[in-house]
């Protein structure tokens, strides 16, 4: 049973350097380890790893290492839209200076200056129109 | 990806991974995908269940890296992940009947769940004609005979001993019995051509 298990060891390397020594001088008198020795060297040759499938991998590094983010789809979308709404902002400044250079009280105070002009306007006609009919 | 990372040890590269370098765990599969696709495939039989289970293997390092000691066993680590996913894909498909029966030691008996070999994909792999005759001899062997045979390939005996939690001296017993089954198949495999050709 020693010589069996040592002609494993010694296949797989993992006898020391005594061991390995003593097993090699058996070898050479013992002919079923020679041939037990010849086949799981014949095997570990048949049975030398076939690839994994490419497609297999790359399925694995899709869901772990290259796995994009649930809003990683959205982001082109989602930074045309604030562009857009940016550009739109300043778009409306542009065309309406005016507006945005007053603030509230300069806004009443134009607004009811010009009321004022207009109702004197309006109420200097009437007294002319009145003056006349 | 950075060529030094080949240079790297397994447990280096884990923990590059745990600091954030996705390279480092793709360096890892790299490393270990042939061996570890080869060994399930051995086991279950099933091109589709093999690919779903090594990447279960992995996307449970992926997300449970944090938990992995560095201790030097990556590869039986990963191993270990791979078998027990195994087992739990036949326990999910309600064959595993014989999962109570228990060895010497007490060990539950993955062989005795597997499904008995038939021609796969490793049968497709062309090569010598002696290599296409040991690949088909391997799966006439008991399912615990088989997977000794598929685990030598990556690991050592000491490894093995540990995955399996069994003695070394039963590890190396069940190896020898498994080679010496294969020498009866082949040798039946030869009387029988010889046969024909007479």
């Amino acid at each position: 049973m020693k010589y069996c298990e040592n002609v494993m060891l010694y296949a797989s390397n993992e006898l020391d350097g005594a061991e390995k020594a003593e097993f090699e001088k058996h070898l050479q008198t013992c002919a079923a380890c020679r041939a037990e020795l010849r086949l799981m060297q014949r095997t570990e040759e048949a049975l030398a790893a076939a690839a994994a499938p490419a497609s297999v991998v790359e399925d694995l590094f899709a869901k772990t290492t290259r796995r994009k983010s649930f809003f990683a789809g959205w982001k082109p979308a989602l930074a045309g839209t604030a562009l857009l709404g940016l550009a739109m902002v300043m778009a409306l400044g542009v065309l309406q200076p005016d507006k945005t250079a007053f603030d509230a009280s300069e806004v009443i105070a134009y607004m009811s200056e010009n009321l004022d002009e207009e109702y004197l306007n309006f109420s200097n006609d009437l007294a002319l129109f009145e003056q006349e009919f | 990806m950075d060529p030094r990372l080949a240079e790297r040890t397994d447990d280096e590269l884990v923990l590059l991974f745990k600091s954030g370098s996705g390279e480092a765990f793709e360096e890892l599969v790299y490393r270990y995908k042939n061996s570890l696709y080869q060994y399930i495939m051995s086991m279950v039989q099933d091109e589709g269940a093999a690919g779903d289970l090594f990447q279960e293997v992995f996307i449970a390092l992926f997300k449970h890296a944090d938990k992995y000691e560095p201790r030097g066993k990556f590869k039986s680590w990963l191993f270990l992940t791979a078998r027990n996913r195994v087992l739990n894909f036949f326990r999910d498909r309600d064959q595993l009947t014989s999962l109570d029966q228990t060895d010497e030691e007490g060990n539950a008996f993955l062989h005795d769940t597997l499904p008995d070999g038939a021609p796969s994909l490793l049968e497709d792999l062309a090569g010598r004609e002696t290599e296409a005759e040991i690949r088909r001899a391997t799966l006439e062997l008991p399912q615990r005979q088989r997977e000794m045979i598929y685990l030598r390939q990556y690991l050592s005996f000491k490894e093995i001993a540990e995955l399996l939690d069994r003695p070394l001296g039963t590890v190396l017993a069940d190896c020898h019995r498994a080679v010496k089954k294969l020498q009866r198949i082949l040798a039946a495999q030869q009387g029988a051509a010889q046969e024909v050709n007479v």
